[in-house]
Formats: C-alpha cells, sequence, structure tokens
C-alpha cells in the first residue's frame, strides 16, 4: 500500500485537491490522521499576526532607508575618487599618487574658483591678461598675495592631467556636473563675478566667431 | 522635530519596561507626480536620479517587507535592521531589475535572501510578549487573552526554530499568500521541493509546539 507523498499532503491540506480524489486516503487510518494533524498547525500557525507597530514607525522606517541610500551615494563618490586615482598607476604615479593627485585637483579647483575675480583685478596693470595676480586666501606675511601665471609651471601639469582624462573616468570620480548645477552656481555669483564671467564668455564666443 | 514614546514590556530576562523615543523624521519630500507612476517608470525615475522615487518604492513595500522580515526573525529590532537592508540591496541592484516579475516579487526575493543570510548566522531570540501589544485587546478577557498570548508566543518560537529552508517557504506561502511556482523561483528550487518543504514544515511545528497545538 502507498501513503501519499507530501506533495498529496500538502494539496490536500491546501485545498488544491479534494479528498475524494485520494482513494488510498478512505482506506488509510494514518494518512487521515497525519492530514488532520497538518491542518491543524496550518489552522493555528497562519493565525498569528504579525504586531502592527506604532503609526510613527512607517516614516522612521522610510526615513532611515532614504538616509542610507543617501550615505551609500556619497560612499559611492568617495569611491570613485579612489579609482579615478588608482587608474593612474599605469602611467608610472606609484603610492603617493593618491595625495599629489588630490592635490592636483584641489589646485585646479582653486584656480578655476579664483580666475574670474583675478583677471578683473589684473587688467589694469596687465593689459593682456597674461600676467594673473592671485592672493592666497590666508595671504602672506608682507601683505603681497601669492601670484600665479597663466605660464605658471604648476598649471602646466594640470592641463597636461586633465587633457588624458578619460570621460568614463570623470564620470567614475563624480567630476562631471548634474544638470541645473551651473545655473545654481552663476546665481550665487555676486554680481562683479557675474559682469566679468559675461565678459569672457563673449569674448570667447567673439573668438570663435560665434 | 516632533517625537513620540514608545513602551516596550520587558523580555522574559529583563525586569523594567523600557522607553524609547521615536524621532518622527521628517518624511523625504516627494514629487506628488511620481505617486501616480507605475512600477517600471518608478525604477526609471530611480536610475534617473531621483532620490523621492526610490522614497515612493519604500513607501509601497515597507510594510510588507517589514512583515516578512518579522516572520522571520520574530522581533522589532531586527525586523526594522532587515527592512532597512533589503531597500538598500534593492537600490544597489536597481538596474538588475528588468521588470520580469513584479518589483514586489523581487523585493521579497531579496527579503528572502536578506533574511536567511541573517538567519543563518544569528539564532532568532524568542519571541517577545511585546509583539501582540498593538493588537486591540480591549473586548477579550484576560485569562483569554494570557492564553492567546503565549499561544501566539509559542507558534513564533515553534517557527524561529525551523530550519531555514522550511521556514522561509512556509512563511512565504502561508503568511505572504505566494504560490507555489513563486516560491520555487524565489528560492531557485523546484515546485515538488517547495511542497515537501511546506509539509516538513507543518511536521516539525507539530513536534515544536507539542501534540495537541490547537
Amino acid at each position: 500500500m502507498r501513503h501519499l507523498s507530501p506533495g498529496e499532503f500538502v494539496d490536500l491540506v491546501e485545498g488544491v485537491r479534494e479528498e475524494r480524489s485520494a482513494r488510498h486516503l478512505a482506506a488509510c487510518a494514518s494518512c487521515q490522521r497525519q492530514l488532520e494533524d497538518l491542518r491543524a498547525v496550518l489552522h493555528v500557525s497562519a493565525a498569528i499576526d504579525v504586531p502592527e507597530p506604532s503609526p510613527l514607525y512607517w516614516d522612521h522606517l522610510s526615513a532611515r532607508v532614504i538616509d542610507a541610500v543617501a550615505d551609500e551615494r556619497s560612499q559611492a563618490v568617495e569611491r570613485g575618487w579612489l579609482q579615478w586615482l588608482r587608474a593612474w598607476r599605469p602611467y608610472g604615479f606609484s603610492g603617493f599618487l593618491p595625495i599629489g593627485a588630490a592635490a592636483v585637483a584641489a589646485v585646479a579647483l582653486a584656480v578655476a574658483l579664483r580666475i574670474p575675480l583675478s583677471t578683473g583685478r589684473g587688467r589694469t596693470g596687465d593689459p593682456d591678461g597674461r600676467h594673473t595676480p592671485v592672493e592666497s586666501s590666508a595671504g602672506d606675511s608682507t601683505g603681497r598675495g601669492v601670484e600665479l601665471t597663466m605660464d605658471d609651471d604648476s598649471l602646466n601639469v594640470v592641463v597636461d592631467l586633465v587633457l588624458d582624462l578619460p570621460w568614463e573616468g570623470a564620470a567614475d570620480a563624480g567630476l562631471t556636473i548634474r544638470a541645473g548645477s551651473v545655473d545654481h552656481a552663476v546665481d550665487d555669483l555676486p554680481q562683479e563675478e557675474r559682469n566679468e564671467l559675461q565678459r569672457l564668455l563673449r569674448e570667447g564666443l567673439s573668438r570663435n566667431g560665434a | 522635530m516632533a517625537q513620540s514614546l514608545a513602551w516596550a514590556q520587558p523580555r522574559q530576562s529583563e525586569r523594567e519596561w523600557g522607553l524609547t523615543v521615536i524621532r518622527q523624521e521628517p518624511t523625504p519630500a516627494v514629487d506628488a507626480s511620481l505617486r501616480d507612476l507605475d512600477e517600471v517608470a518608478l525604477v526609471a525615475a530611480c536610475l534617473d536620479g531621483r532620490a523621492d522615487a526610490f522614497a515612493v518604492i519604500v513607501e509601497r513595500h515597507r510594510r510588507s517587507i517589514y512583515q516578512l522580515c518579522y516572520r522571520f526573525v520574530a522581533n522589532h529590532e531586527d525586523a526594522s535592521d532587515l527592512s532597512q537592508d533589503v531597500f538598500l540591496r534593492a537600490y544597489r541592484g536597481l538596474r538588475a531589475f528588468r521588470g520580469q516579475s513584479s518589483l514586489a516579487t523581487w523585493l521579497y526575493r531579496i527579503g528572502v535572501n536578506v533574511c536567511l543570510n541573517r538567519v543563518s548566522v544569528k539564532v532568532p531570540p524568542s519571541e517577545p510578549l511585546e509583539a501582540d501589544q498593538h493588537i486591540d485587546t480591549r473586548h477579550e478577557a484576560a485569562p483569554e487573552r494570557i492564553l492567546r498570548d503565549e499561544r501566539a508566543a509559542q507558534v513564533r518560537a515553534a517557527i524561529a526554530r525551523l530550519p531555514r529552508k522550511q521556514r522561509a517557504t512556509l512563511i512565504l506561502r502561508t503568511y505572504q499568500d505566494l504560490s507555489h511556482q513563486e516560491i520555487a523561483e524565489i528560492l531557485h528550487t523546484s515546485v515538488g521541493a517547495v511542497k515537501a518543504n511546506i509539509f516538513h514544515a507543518l511536521q516539525n511545528l507539530k513536534k515544536l509546539m507539542g501534540e495537541s497545538p490547537v
């Protein structure tokens, strides 16, 4: 005599299959008893609810998740930076590269932010605009600003590095801009810098024949 | 920032009631139009960098994911941590969502994996009595309530002691109401194996709960 299989029991317990269709069941007290036991256990366990947390909990959970996602994003940007920095190893840089590259990036950023202001100032004493004084944020003890010029070697290093930078690498490093971020940056400029930016843009456009 | 207090009954090993301060976190601002989007469009919006689109996904599925996790670990704290983990993994793997199954099934799959991994490294604690604190019992006589609480605690403890696959199968079938086929897909197994797991889970539950479970 073949008893019911686990699959047949489950179909009967869940009501997928009718008892009439299992002929063996009518003749087997053991299978009948087992079926009743399984039904009873399923009935009891199915009746157990998950307790409902406080109504405030759901927003709390959402906020936790969104915070974790935001952390994840910022870590991804950091990882992107590291990948970008490691990508320079094949070009002969070694262990000190990350620090050096970060320093170069910082200089590039500082120069990019300072040039519009300083070219305006520099033009009064330097009509061709090639000699561009840039004050350091701290200034020096003599009260004179530290000068960077457009033909400064340090700028050439930046230019050399950036020229070969693959676009994907920049995107991975989080260096690409988001839509609207340029508008925001321009909105934040003081009127004097905005005028200078306008002038530079016009100059650039007229040089390109636009 | 608004705050509310939540009382937690002491566990068996503790003597005093616990008091937890729940900060009412500001819900991330969500563009109302996102709420009308279907799953695929929401996922696309997330991949475009819309953080508020992911907030909508969380909002839609947080209850079911929390309940799934709670079924596995039988306590609020762990269920909360696991739920967060599920959504974080979902966010990381969003590009892998192709829309072949529903987002809910996809999240369940992640949820089950997260829970199974956790269960494999951590023995779930037995069910604390606090679990029933939010069920409306005002019309219930005290002896009835005590009996029901004891029975619920006994069943939860028994489920928590089931082998991983049996537990997962029983939870998905009994509480999440997934079909055998869906469970088989989530657990990467066959429908026959799913039925066998349900059968053995019920048999083991019977043993764990004693000879007369009702």
